[in-house]
């Protein structure tokens, strides 16, 4: 007995036998395992396969293609239409609504066309040398309806076979693996073939096959995406070529060389296609046309998206839980485009296709179950939909094959004790999750439920959006959002009123108004946990923050969906995207969100669904209160309204006696009068809320509950400060101030002021304020006066350590002075502090708190300064010298001496003219000594200047003697070294006015041996400078030596 | 009036944050346990360790929804926790979600704790959640292992469709609202009067669902406002209030920020007398209501807004007069706060139900000055009601004046009216006097057709 599984395909039909314990897939005469789904008639006689599909250029009204699509249609099917573009041959409809092809003088069923197909199959077997079957197993898409069922099973019947089951194409695939891996794991089959996709999760071992979800859309597969190739090309033709008549022979062979193209698209850029018989210029030509990827991958857009939302619900209908898939299988000719693998990876992860002979997969797994049911092999059980059953969706399936699992007609399938135990639990769970069994007992009567929310004008699809539009709106508004992630960036970085800003909001309204312009719908989009879709599609799905943040802020809010609708204005868009940019984090109450700072600011054109709650009225205490109070209500609205009163026109009655009321009410002078004062300005609400907040103090103080009350606004303070506001705090004690002052007096004003002070200022509202204004060079007055009333404020050193820190960082005057003052109020007890900051601060904040412990001056404050002698910077260290200088003599010439041997010639500069500037007298000896040493000669000629000079500044007397001492020093055997330093001296001796000076240099400039030139001439003009100094000095007063 | 002498409160900051925070905590505390069941068996230390936890934030859980138990429905991609969406962090978000496929996986889709909930009933529950990841079957042992404390179940599906009524009425509609308004009113003051301060922003939401409800059917709101209370429910009142505010304040602005902050200050307008003495002054109550109001929640400028507003609604007497202490008459939000809590309180009198009219000349009376004849006439044309005295074209033609209000507000374009000229405005020699709101005889009924500029 053979065992035959058929799965007959839209684009071929491949067939299977099950011999023994062996299964093979037909081999048919052209060495292919599929035979093309194509049926041609030539004067009474049927072609198939190969040999039709070559009738099909020569003669396209007597051939059928895709035969498996016209299967079971009737004449309401609106996938006739479709198809009817798309196929050559002609047909037409019975008086009972079914199908017909007309092929030439003949009406032929599709049925009957198939069955010459199966015939060709079963006829290929007998050749094979295997017994005829006369039974057969068919496949069946997992969706087709009970007519394209019957269809397919009258082909069978009509080829001379008895259907053995109609299997769903998934299960039989399903089949094919059972013994490939271990029991119980799921698989994900996506087949993409030419009459569609289709995805299914399948539980799959030896204990059983279980479908457990299954999706399909039957448009959008190869057949199509070829016939879209095809008029892709067409259109490019006729753009050369301009317009030529389409043949149905000349459009049959283009479609023949562009499925040839799409093959090999798939490995290549550019693939050129040869166009036969072209029927341009009043005849005929070959043209060679290049097809490039771009066209594919645009032709493919549609079909990756219905491959994905296949994909994707199959996922959520079988609650497919992460990494729970033990493999993922692509079947079909489309699936071996990249893209396509890549859609379906992106669902489901990586796809996997060992060990699957994924042309015969399908057959396979028919002929296998075909066996098992004619008890050649030992079956499994298969829960599937079977036979003709009314399909079902899979959930359902599942209890439709349950509930008959003890019926005669499913005795056909083996079921061993363990699978029946098995059904028959499942069945009981699933009847009692329907009783609600499962559910505790307040949950177990269900009654109506609802997601409540707020829908805000929506424009709302009269009409389900098809493919195209749907592809097409993705793609406009995932440009839409590349834009207004730019502007949003540009909004933060530079501010809403910045030109350029200004200039990309103005230039996305108009692509906003063009893009709703003819499609009011366009720029709606859901709102996901990562990203915003439309139509399944990602249109912005951020990355990195803050973006990030935007899809879940709103999406956690609750807002679902969001619209933006023809006449968006700039400041609409501006609102809009200010809002997207709130973080609900900072600075908002409790109960607001993004969906209530969308619903308050009501901006017109922006729509968009959020949900709240969930009104469930199951909750007998909820209801009862409920109950309760509607029914007061209603008693309440009876009264007025009158019982059984009608309502039809109510409102639009009222609306216009409202209207009436308003104008007899009040006269236009007092509405616009009122219409003004309803919006008070915030900053008036300081004022107003100062008075009430005064009396608030008072009743605070009388339930003990002062400490919360300030709690509350130094909170709001705190925030206003981290949200860059540090003005807020100073605006509201300022009006506290004026309301108390109004109210008792000045007295009591400044008492008010110093409570709110101390209640707001707290350490965090300085961190947060410093955090800002630290790095701000020139603050806003306004926040600066804050943060120094702040700053003064404080009664207590909490802030010190955070003032200390910072105090060298600010860049502002003002705030570093603030600072400063605060550090100098609490510089006592902290000294130790201080003194280890001085050793690692920046030279401008070390010498402020040198500055500041040398204003207190204690001994503590003495020992914390010595510690800039360790300070990396020789400013600070100089600085600290000189105060220690009047404090430590020995500390600091112990330090200065280190200084001025540093091996840093700048830090020794610094050292000489700090001992210059600060007139530290300490290191006179000190200097004196280095000048007298050997060494002096041997230093920069610029550092002996400087030397003498620093001595001079702290005795010009002792810095004379020494530099004629040095000038004096003339030697036998002299140095140039020597003679740079008498030269210095003689320079230097040049600035006096001294009788020994000048005595010194005319010593000099005599020609002596030990005299250099050099030094003469220095010398010499010294001599002339210090004579014309004394000769032009007046003559001492009479009377005095 | 809500009356009580309460002690201080404590202050429970970190209580309230650790509240706030319960609801997601709750979710990772037992996501975290059911994983831990994954790997472990019931004895592993870590699995008992992280029992604790799960009590710790379900008692957190239900404190913070005084209730004795905790509801979690996860459905479409949200999560409700006691009916409310779940608002947290994309991390517990994430948890929450994957709790939802977990239990999806078992059939159901919500889980019922109970506040005893005892530690091995949440043990349990984690230990046959996790169980019936890697066997279904094991969905059955979740149902019968479940009936002390923890169990699971499966709400009906429901429409995403936020704006699905079903067959409800208008009537019914704004009934359902109105009432759930009334109930959550009336459940943050009964919290307020054990000096529980939370809910606040229960209260937020409901004024602008008062808001959005306006929007709809303002007819019916207006009605259901400015019907006659039967008692005394300062609850039923201040919603009352809120919505007559609102209407009045619709007239002139269509800011909802604006309209919001009115209706929340109409529902708090007596949060301060919670913790005053019956013989508390008003102004007492003016600044004991600021002080809630302040307190309640975060201070913010929606705060400062709502402060001012229910300071000056309480405090002052009159509306034309200054505030105490100041030189500057009150912010016309606290006028009308001021006039429709007054009106309301007139409907609500113990003694015989007063009419409309009447209520309303009692209004005015109230309110003599220029500003408070203002809030009142406001208030005539919220309710779509033309004073008596005013000259009125009917359908007909015919010229009439205004007698008297209608004796019920959905008759407010039809009022007892006076006709003094026929249809071609000629005197007739003697009045006639009519009652629009009652069915004529003969004829089609007659309607006010338009106001005319000239009134006697």
């Amino acid at each position: 007995m053979t065992a035959l599984g058929i799965d007959f395909g839209t684009s071929a039909l491949r067939a299977a036998i099950c011999t023994g314990d062996t299964t093979r897939v037909l081999q048919f005469a052209d060495g292919a395992h599929a035979l093309p789904a194509v049926v041609s008639v030539a004067q009474g006689a049927f072609h198939v396969g190969r040999a039709a599909l070559a009738r099909a250029s020569t003669h396209p009204k007597l051939t059928v293609r895709a035969l498996k699509r016209f299967l079971g249609r009737s004449a309401d099917d609106p996938l006739l239409a479709h198809l009817r573009t798309m196929t050559a041959c002609p047909f037409d409809f019975d008086q009972d609504g079914t199908l017909a092809f007309i092929l030439g003088d003949q009406r032929v069923g599709p049925a009957v066309l198939a069955s010459r197909l199966i015939r060709h199959a079963v006829d290929l077997v007998e050749r094979s040398g295997a017994p005829r079957p006369e039974s057969a197993v068919l496949c069946v898409p997992h969706d087709a309806s009970p007519a394209r069922r019957k269809a397919l099973s009258d082909a069978a019947t009509c080829a001379g076979l008895t259907t053995l089951q109609l299997l769903n194409e998934p299960t039989a695939t399903a089949l094919s693996l059972v013994g490939a891996g271990p029991d119980g794991r799921l698989v994900a089959i996506v087949d993409v073939g030419a009459g569609g996709c289709s995805a299914s999760i399948l539980e799959v071992g030896i204990r059983g096959v279980r479908l457990l979800a299954a999706a399909s859309d039957p448009i959008g597969g190869g057949d199509d995406f070829d016939w879209a190739l095809l008029l892709a090309t067409l259109r490019d033709l006729e753009e050369h070529h301009g317009p030529f008549p389409h043949d149905p022979s000349f459009l049959e062979m283009l479609r023949q060389t562009c499925e040839g193209t799409k093959r090999s698209l798939d490995h290549l850029d550019v693939v050129p296609a040869l166009i036969p018989f072209l029927p341009v210029a009043g005849g005929l030509t070959n043209q060679q046309v290049l097809i490039g990827r771009h066209t594919i991958d645009l032709l493919t857009i549609d079909l990756l998206a219905r491959v994905g939302a296949a994909c994707r619900k199959v996922a959520d209908d079988a609650a497919l839980f992460h990494g729970s898939l033990s493999a993922v299988i692509a079947t079909g000719g489309m699936s071996s485009m990249p893209v396509v693998r890549n859609a379906i990876e992106a669902v489901f992860g990586k796809l996997e296709s060992r060990g699957l002979d994924l042309d015969g997969s399908v057959a396979i797994g028919a002929a296998l179950h075909a066996a098992a049911i004619l008890g050649t092999i030992e079956g499994i059980p298969v829960i599937d939909l079977v036979g003709d059953t009314v399909p079902l969706r899979p959930r359902e399936e599942l209890i439709a094959v349950v509930s008959t699992a003890h019926e005669p007609s499913s005795a056909r399938i083996p079921i061993d004790d363990t699978s029946t135990e098995f059904s028959l639990e499942l069945a009981r769970l699933l009847a009692a999750l329907g009783a609600g069994a499962v559910s505790s007992a307040p949950l177990s009567q269900r009654k109506a439920s609802a997601i409540s929310g707020r829908i805000a004008d929506l424009v709302e699809e009269s009409q389900p959006v098809d493919a195209t539009i749907a592809a097409r709106r993705a793609e406009m508004l995932r440009k839409l959002w590349s834009h207004l992630a730019i502007v949003m960036q540009s909004g933060v970085q530079c501010g809403w009123a910045h030109p350029h800003a200004q200039d990309q909001i103005d230039r996305v309204v108009q692509e906003i108004g063009a893009a709703t312009r003819e499609d009011p719908g366009a720029l709606t989009w859901d709102v996901g946990f990562w990203r915003f879709s439309c139509h399944e599609r990602a249109v912005w799905e951020p990355d990195q923050a803050p973006w990030n943040r935007v899809p879940f802020d709103l999406f956690s809010s609750g807002v679902r969906k969001l619209q933006l609708q023809q006449g968006l204005t700039a400041q609409g868009l501006q609102t809009f995207l200010g809002i997207l940019l709130q973080d609900p984090s900072v600075g908002s109450s409790p109960g607001d969100d993004l969906a209530g700072a969308l619903w308050e600011a009501k901006i017109p054109h922006v729509a968009y669904v959020a949900v709240d709650s969930f009104d469930d009225l199951d909750d007998p205490v909820f209801e009862d209160a409920w109950n309760s109070a509607a029914r007061e209500v209603d008693r309440g609205l009876r009264a007025e309204v009158g019982a059984g009163a009608p309502l039809d026109g109510y409102a639009a009655a009222f609306h216009e006696a409202r209207g009436e009321a308003v104008a007899v009410a009040l006269d236009d002078a007092v509405n616009v009068l009122l219409r003004d004062l309803i919006r008070v300005p915030e900053s008036a609400w300081f004022d107003r809320f100062a008075r009430g907040f005064l009396a608030a103090l008072d009743e605070a103080a009388r339930q003990n509950d002062l400490g919360r009350l300030w709690e509350a606004i130094a909170k709001w303070a705190c925030d206003r400060a981290e949200r860059h506001d540090a003005a807020a705090a100073m605006q509201l004690i300022d009006a506290l101030d004026r309301a108390e002052l109004a109210r008792q007096g000045p007295g009591a004003a400044r008492e008010v002021r110093r409570l709110a002070q101390r209640a707001i200022f707290t350490a965090a509202w300085i961190s947060a304020a410093l955090s800002y204004l630290g790095s701000e060079s020139d603050p806003a007055d306004q926040d600066a006066r804050a943060f120094s009333a702040a700053v003064d404020a404080q009664v207590r050193d909490t802030f010190f350590p955070l003032a200390l820190a910072k105090v060298g960082e600010v860049r502002s005057n003002q705030i570093r002075g603030a600072l400063l003052q605060h550090i100098a109020r609490f510089a006592e007890d902290h000294e130790a502090a201080m003194g280890e900051l001085l050793r690692t601060s920046p030279p401008e904040q070390a010498l402020d708190l040198l500055a500041t412990l040398r204003d207190v001056g204690s001994p503590e404050a003495l020992a914390a300064a010595a510690s800039g002698l360790d300070s990396p910077h020789a400013v600070v260290r100089l600085q600290t010298i000189a105060w220690l200088a009047g404090e430590s003599v020995t500390v600091a010439r112990d330090a200065l001496a280190r200084l001025l041997e540093d091996s840093e010639p700048s830090v020794r500069q610094e050292a000489l003219q700090m001992v210059s500037s600060h007139h530290l007298t300490v290191a006179g000896p000190l200097l004196v000594r280095r000048a007298q040493s050997v060494d002096f000669d041997h230093l920069p000629l610029w550092e002996r200047k400087a030397l003498l000079l620093a001595v001079a500044a702290l005795s010009p007397h002792r810095a004379e003697t020494l530099a004629i001492a040095m000038l004096d020093k003339g030697r036998l055997f002299t140095s140039e070294a020597l003679e740079q330093s008498r030269a210095i001296a003689a320079e230097f001796l040049g600035e006096s006015s001294s009788q020994d000076a000048l005595d010194a240099l005319e010593r000099a400039v005599r020609r002596r041996w030990l005299n250099s030139q050099a030094l003469r001439n220095a010398a010499a003009r010294g001599a002339n400078a210090v004579s014309r100094r004394r000769s032009s000095r007046p003559p001492p007063p009479r009377g005095t030596l | 009036m809500i009356q009580s002498n309460l002690p201080p409160r404590p202050n429970t900051d970190a209580r309230s944050e650790r509240l706030r925070e319960s609801p997601g905590r709750l979710l990772s505390s037992c996501f975290h346990l059911v994983r831990a069941c994954l790997l472990h068996d019931d004895t592993n230390q870590s699995v008992q360790s992280l029992v604790g936890p799960v009590e710790q934030a379900l008692e957190d859980c239900c404190a913070k929804f005084s209730t004795d138990s905790v509801r979690v429905l996860f459905t479409h991609d949200m999560v409700f926790m006691h009916r409310k969406l779940l608002r947290a962090s994309r991390e517990i978000y994430q948890v929450a979600q994957h709790m939802g496929v977990m239990l999806d996986r078992c059939g159901a889709n919500e889980v019922h704790f109970d506040r005893g909930a005892s530690r091995s009933s949440l043990l349990n529950f984690a230990r046959f959640l996790a169980e019936s990841q890697r066997n279904p079957s094991a969905a059955t042992a979740l149902r019968s292992a479940l009936a002390n404390g923890v169990s699971v179940g499966h709400a009906p599906p429901t429409d995403l469709d936020p704006a699905h009524t079903g067959d409800e009425s208008p009537a019914a509609s704004v009934a359902k609202s109105v009432a759930v308004s009334v109930l959550l009113t009336r459940s943050f003051f009964a919290r307020l009067a054990w000096g529980d301060m939370r809910g606040a922003h229960d209260l937020l939401h409901t004024s602008r669902r008062l808001v959005a409800l306006h929007d709809t059917h303002p007819a019916l709101c207006v009605a259901v406002a400015a019907a006659p209370c039967f008692d005394e429910d300062p609850a039923k009142m201040a919603v009352s209030a809120a919505i007559l505010a609102v209407a009045m304040a619709r007239i002139l602005t269509d800011d909802r920020v604006t309209l919001a902050s009115i209706a929340l200050n109409a529902l708090l307008a007596d949060s301060g007398r919670t913790r005053l003495d019956a013989s508390s002054s008003e102004d007492r109550c003016a600044s004991a209501t600021l002080l809630a109001s302040t307190e309640l929640g975060r201070f913010h400028p929606a705060t400062i807004l709502r402060g001012a507003i229910a300071y000056e609604s309480l405090a002052m007497s009159d509306p034309d007069l200054p505030l105490p202490g100041s030189g500057t008459t009150p912010s016309l939000p606290a006028s009308i706060l001021r006039i429709a809590r007054a009106f309301v309180a007139l409907r609500a009198d113990p003694g015989p139900s007063p009419r409309l009219d009447q209520a309303l000349r009692s209004l005015a009376a109230s309110f003599p000055g220029q500003s408070g004849a203002a809030c009142v006439r406001l208030l005539h044309a919220a309710m779509g009601i033309l004073p008596p005295g005013k000259a009125v074209l009917l359908n007909t033609g015919e010229v009439a004046i205004v007698r008297a209000l209608p004796v019920r507000l959905m008759d407010f374009s039809r009022p007892p009216v006076r006709i003094l000229t026929d249809d071609h405005r000629q005197l007739l020699p003697v009045a006639i006097d009519l009652d629009l709101a009652a069915s004529p005889t003969t004829g089609p009924p007659r309607m006010i057709r338009r106001a005319l500029a000239a009134s006697l």
